[in-house]
């Protein structure tokens, strides 16, 4: 069984379809990516993934479970977490706030606990501290956990971003052009880092990307949206040769 | 988990016993104007600190204070008014029953205040939270008013325009200072939890918020229903000090007082909520003195009244010229802080 199971579905804003049938079927701890022009409709399917757009069509189901429809933070958790594009820590808080408020979802005080501080939310505040800091060594960022997280330089941000994703337990991992604005080694980076996360904690990967050598080298499998529609899908190495993705990239070849 | 964690408790411990002893010496020997000033001002650190969780903790912009503070007052005062003075307030209509035999302890109609209050908020938070933004400010500002406007038709229940008179003035320095020093730590406790957390990351990105798992919806809803619990609860306590209310008191120029005092204190600070309670409550009667005739030696300047607004407006714009975050932003005092100002206590 397919962990995320994506049928048939299609988005439509009034008038104007974003994603017309998208299908995707992802395997337990597959790399996989969506790539296509600007305004092809990469990250609607990320929001109809994550829950913030309602699929006009189709289902999806993550586990077998239906999850289409289901409020983002349900679908957090369920065990789907994300990124953005634009990246969007929460400003005034620190480093390691940013990441502990990842495992609030799951704490079992309730605020009279929290607020009384009865042992179970020490306990399990002491959880929260302890399991940020893991992941904060993780992506490499341990020396700076009581700094603010906009103070950070930008790549560092993008990993605070996905440690924070992380402390929320997911088992499937959506990261919106992750590598955007990082210089070659950075990038380089970012995918030793994305393939240690995957091993460490057993994780599927579904990523959008613009940059073609990370997205070639990372990703075992690609599907290639244009105009909302799928053109291609198969190995990175298939998608390269693909007439059709070249012609939406670079338009079509002019015959004399 | 927090370096010096034991010391800082004692010192919080230690400040509010020497505060504690300050107030007793204030209360036998301050004058009756200075300690309705002291009562006054723990009031409006009760409101304001309670205020701040909603509008400047979890960033939604509710106006509605005003309408918890008018259901607490009406409460806790309906329930420790005897049935003979309910009768002979009630001129128009009688009392209804229950309301007409029923009086309680003043503690239990305070703790009753804040229930009902919270209930409200809670009802009022299903429609309210499906908006944002300035639709939210307008939605709580209208539900604000619909308060008022209905204690002044229930002839029955809150006896309309005349208000309830010969309300005991139970409110005390200590019940008064009580409560707000118990409002201040429970609210500050429960915005360094890890619910406070996520109420402040609701504020700064909802849908990141949402990203990490986070319920928006009962968030707020917390914060609201906390905010509203503790604004009764200041409601009741105000009725019994100023011992006769009415619903003019509760119109929006009192959600304005407390909005001018959170956002010159720094929104989402509750220490700045606490000292612009003190500055806005303790000013307002200190800068009577300049509506009083004053000699300048080459000039006589004549008693103007009202001067005192235009000074006290005055304060405020210099405040938001110089201060755009208020006076204390989003900070907080602790006594790292203190202590690193002092140059003792070593690690930070």
């Amino acid at each position: 069984m397919a962990l995320l199971a994506v049928e048939h579905i299609t988005m439509k804003f009034g008038g104007l379809i974003a994603v017309n049938d998208f299908d995707l079927a992802l395997e337990k701890n597959e790399i996989v990516g969506l790539i296509g022009p600007n305004g092809a409709g990469k990250t609607t399917v990320f929001n109809m993934i994550a829950g913030y757009y309602i699929p006009t069509e189709g289902t999806i189901r993550f586990m077998g479970k239906p999850i289409g429809g289901r409020k983002a933070n349900q679908i957090t958790k369920a065990g789907v977490a994300r990124t953005f594009q634009n990246i969007r820590l929460f400003s005034e808080l620190s480093v390691i706030e940013n990441v502990m408020i990842g495992y609030h979802c799951r704490i079992k005080s309730t605020f009279i606990g929290a607020t009384l501080r009865l042992p179970r939310y020490c306990r399990e505040e002491k959880m929260m501290h302890e399991g940020a800091m893991r992941l904060l060594e993780e992506v490499g960022l341990e020396d700076v956990a009581g700094e603010m997280s906009t103070s950070l330089p930008y790549g560092k941000q993008r990993r605070l971003e996905i440690a924070r994703a992380l402390a929320t337990g997911p088992q499937l991992l959506l990261l919106d052009e992750p590598a955007a604005g990082m210089n070659p080694s950075e990038t380089q980076d970012l995918l030793q880092l994305i393939l240690k996360l995957r091993k460490d904690y057993d994780l599927t990967v579904f990523l959008i990307e613009h940059d073609m050598k990370f997205v070639m080298e990372i990703c075992e499998r690609l599907k290639v949206l244009d105009y909302g529609t799928t053109i291609a899908e198969g190995t990175p190495h298939e998608i390269q040769n693909n007439p059709k993705v070249i012609e939406a990239y670079l338009g079509e070849v002019q015959r004399a | 988990m927090q370096p010096n964690h034991l010391r800082n408790q004692l010192l919080s411990i230690a400040g509010t016993v020497v505060f504690l002893a300050l107030l007793h010496v204030a209360n036998t020997s301050g004058s009756d104007y200075t300690i309705r000033i002291l009562n006054n001002i723990a009031i409006f650190i009760i409101l304001a600190v309670s205020y701040n969780l909603i509008n400047g903790i979890t960033g939604q912009f509710s106006l509605a204070p005003n309408a918890f503070v008018a259901i607490g007052s009406y409460t806790s005062a309906l329930l420790t008014l005897t049935p003979m003075e309910k009768e002979i307030s009630f001129i128009i209509e009688p009392c209804i029953w229950p309301l007409s035999v029923i009086t309680t302890p003043f503690i239990v109609s305070l703790i009753a205040a804040g229930i009902v209050a919270a209930l409200l908020a809670f009802l009022m938070g299903f429609p309210v939270f499906r908006t944002r933004g300035d639709y939210l400010a307008i939605v709580t500002l209208g539900f604000g008013e619909v308060v008022r406007v209905i204690a002044n038709n229930t002839q029955s229940i809150t006896n309309g325009p005349l208000g309830l008179k010969g309300i005991a003035d139970y409110t005390n320095i200590w019940w008064a200072w009580g409560f707000a020093i118990i409002t201040i730590f429970l609210i500050g406790r429960m915005i360094r939890s890890s619910y406070g957390m996520a109420m402040k990351a609701v504020k700064f990105d909802q849908a990141a918020a949402e990203a990490v798992g986070i319920n928006t919806y009962w968030h707020k809803m917390l914060a609201f229903t906390t905010s509203a619990f503790f604004q009764g609860v200041g409601g009741g306590l105000l009725a019994h000090l100023i011992t006769t209310i009415s619903p003019v008191l509760f119109t929006f120029f009192l959600t304005f007082n407390l909005l001018i005092i959170i956002v010159a204190g720094g929104l989402g600070s509750t220490t700045g909520a606490i000292i612009a309670a003190i500055l806005v409550t303790w000013g307002g009667e200190a800068l009577r003195f300049f509506e009083e005739p004053m000699n300048l030696g080459f000039i006589d300047i004549p008693g103007i009244p009202g001067m005192r607004m235009v000074i006290f407006s005055f304060i405020l714009v210099l405040i938001m010229i110089f201060a755009r975050q208020g006076l204390m932003g989003t900070r907080e005092f602790s006594w790292n802080w203190l202590c690193r100002k002092l140059g003792i206590g070593g690690r930070s």
